[in-house]
């Protein structure tokens, strides 16, 4: 079987708000110089399905896609160190385009590997939050596609697919080719790579696929458009709670929520 | 020239700092209960640390600097001392598994299976016995002899300050065996197994450091336990000092960046006088003083790894490293516990400890005043200080 895992490079999302800043002309975040890391429900995703082809003694094969500039290339190699078969890369910038524009060239991108049985992505990016490529490139494949997976199994020749709802599990049997969209539970944090396959990975090649090959035209489909785009307002008054210690701390907090009248 | 580093080094790192906090960070607070018990210097005990070494080995960080046909990883220096830096962050003493005395490998084929292999793996334990009661800094004054009895040797000294020497099952031991050419032909490396007749005694100092007394009434080494060659061990010596002018450094750095942290916290946390301390300016220079230093530490530290990947001389390089990251170290404790008062001087906190431990920095492995006086001579002879790069 072949699984496809979409890896997006985002802005470390964990930088300090206070080196974080937005240019409201071109209504887009100012690079700031922070590192960029893998979206972490992409890594979610990953992790699911490194435990799929773990589950399968191997016999699943694994293909990395990202899209993004020369630089993306970076969460390509963190997936070859942890040894999926194959990295491909769109070259281009995918900044400004919409969703719907994104799942088509991703979508023309995965009908050149080899026939996918899962698609497997994050169930949002970890920059701009929106959560809908997993159902557009469901609806561009024309896969069914579901949403906040965090397990997936082999069962006979369908899958069995763990979803998270508010306060419970659903699990569904699919046959595929489906596209899941994974969220964090169940300790699917993506693990680290073994020293040993990143200079293993090292010499490993990353295919590189241009935009311009897989855009066919604007596609013709309305987009949304982003007409603002700034930072919240502080809230409110902070306050912080001194003391030396923990349970100094602690006792000062009680003091000044009784004070408050809030408990 | 480019600072940055490969996405493969990017990647190794985020692995050993991915151990750091899941495995190691969590055991801090037990550190500190332990010391507040006076029971610091026991924690973890050697089965934990077994443990977590082994841990660290299902993720290949397992022999950072052994070859790869030894089953270690060989990142090579820069990036073991950039993997350092990460692991002295945290407080908990730890070290990877894997790795034995880099002069280990000058061990012969039978040598390699008693002493190396087992070393690697775990399952003997080394120590590295140069240092005299009479002879520290001067190393060529050694005074312990071995002298030949048919094919054996038999070895007569003292030894002292031996990290690791009360755990060891065996020592690399610098022995006189020609006086009259001295450290120039006439010092042998002896593999010595404490079964065959050396003792120890542990010394106490003011940190977490604790290393031995060896003692030496004429042990029977028999001639195959010659490490290297006869007369050639004065150079052993000096290319396993040379590794730890790097590798301190980086330690200090790790440790230096944590103390750091920890008072950028405190700076900005504590009130007094009705506003965060960080907005003083007596505050500001401490953090920015360290801040500049830590760096000059680190890259400093970094080149002299790169001089030793690249095969070239970096005995200048690390003295200078060594030194300046010694010194560091020292100054930040030291700063960082002004900064958090009385509560830095308590037990409640990691610095005073901290404070303790680092000062043997300054002290073991070449003290601050023998690489100053590596780095003046090497300034007076001319060999070095027109600023030139490689």
């Amino acid at each position: 079987m072949h699984a496809v895992v979409l890896l997006k490079r985002v802005l470390d999302p964990e930088i300090p708000q206070s080196a974080f800043a937005v240019d409201p002309e071109r209504r887009e975040p100012l690079v700031p110089r922070a590192p960029y890391v893998l979206s972490v429900f992409d890594g979610n995703a990953l992790e699911v399905a490194l435990r799929l082809r773990d589950a399968l003694g191997g016999a699943c094969e694994l293909t990395a896609l990202s899209f993004g500039p020369q630089a993306a290339e970076e969460v390509l190699r963190k997936a070859l160190a942890l040894q999926c078969d194959r990295a491909v890369l769109v070259s281009g910038e995918e900044q400004g385009l919409g969703a719907r524009r994104k799942a088509d060239i991703l979508a023309a991108a995965i009908r050149r590997l080899p026939p996918a049985d899962l698609v497997l992505l994050g169930r949002q990016a970890a920059d701009w939050e929106a959560g809908q490529l997993g159902g557009m490139l469901a609806e561009s494949l024309g896969v069914p596609c579901l949403p906040f997976v965090s397990e997936v199994r082999r069962d006979g020749d369908a899958f069995q697919a763990v979803q998270q709802l508010e306060g419970g599990t659903a699990v569904y049997r699919l046959p595929g080719p489906a596209v899941l969209t994974v969220t964090n539970a169940g300790g699917n944090v993506l693990r680290p790579a073994r020293i040993r396959d990143v200079m293993a990975a090292r010499g490993c090649e990353i295919a590189v696929l241009a935009l311009g090959e897989l855009a066919k035209g604007d596609g013709g489909t309305a987009e949304v458009e982003t007409t603002a785009l700034r930072l919240p307002p502080p809230r409110g008054k902070a306050e912080m709670i001194d003391g030396a210690t923990a349970g100094e701390r602690a006792r000062s907090l009680v003091r000044r929520l009784g004070e408050l009248g809030a408990i | 020239m480019d600072f940055r580093l490969s996405p493969e080094e990017r990647l190794i790192l985020e692995t050993v700092r991915t151990f750091v906090q899941a495995e190691l960070m969590p055991l801090e607070q037990e550190l500190q209960a332990a010391e507040l018990e006076g029971r610091g210097q026991d924690y973890p005990d050697q089965a934990t640390l077994r443990g977590l070494q082994l841990k660290a080995r299902d993720l290949g960080l397992w022999g950072l600097q052994t070859p790869e046909e030894y089953g270690g990883v060989g990142l090579g220096t820069q990036l073991t001392v950039l993997a350092t830096m990460e692991l002295f962050r945290c407080l908990v003493p730890f070290q990877f598994g894997g790795a034995a005395d880099n002069i280990l490998f000058a061990c012969d084929a039978e040598q390699r299976k008693e002493y190396l292999l087992p070393t690697i793996e775990g399952e003997r334990r080394s120590c590295f016995a140069l240092t005299e009661p009479t002879a520290g800094s001067d190393a060529t004054n050694i005074r312990m002899q071995a002298v030949q009895d048919g094919t054996d040797w038999v070895l007569t000294g003292e030894k002292v300050f031996i990290t690791g020497g009360n755990e060891a099952d065996f020592a690399i031991v610098f022995a006189v065996t020609d006086r009259a050419k001295g450290a120039k032909g006439g010092i042998t490396a002896f593999l010595v197994d404490r079964a065959m007749g050396f003792t120890s005694r542990y010394i106490p100092t003011m940190g977490s450091w604790g290393p031995a007394r060896l003692t030496f009434n004429g042990v029977r080494v028999p001639g195959r336990n010659v490490l290297g060659e006869v007369g050639k061990g004065f150079e052993l010596a000096m290319r396993w000092i040379v590794n730890g002018r790097v590798i301190i450094p980086a330690r200090a750095v790790g440790r230096s960046q944590r103390l750091l942290e920890m008072g950028v916290d405190y700076a900005r946390q504590r009130v007094a006088f009705g506003r965060p301390i960080g907005d003083n300016q007596a505050i500001q220079w401490m953090l920015a003083d360290s801040e500049v230093e830590i760096e000059a530490a680190r890259w400093l530290t970094l080149h002299a790894a790169w001089l030793q990947d690249e095969g070239i001389d970096n005995r200048h390089e690390a003295s200078i490293a060594k030194l300046h990251g010694a010194q560091t170290a020292n100054r930040v404790a030291d700063r960082v516990m002004q900064i958090h008062g009385g509560m830095g001087y308590t037990k409640e906190l990691p610095i005073e400890r901290v404070l303790r431990d680092v000062r043997v920095f300054r002290i073991y492995e070449g003290t601050d005043e023998i690489q100053k006086r590596t780095i003046a001579r090497d300034l007076l002879r001319g060999t070095h200080g027109h600023g030139r790069w490689e």
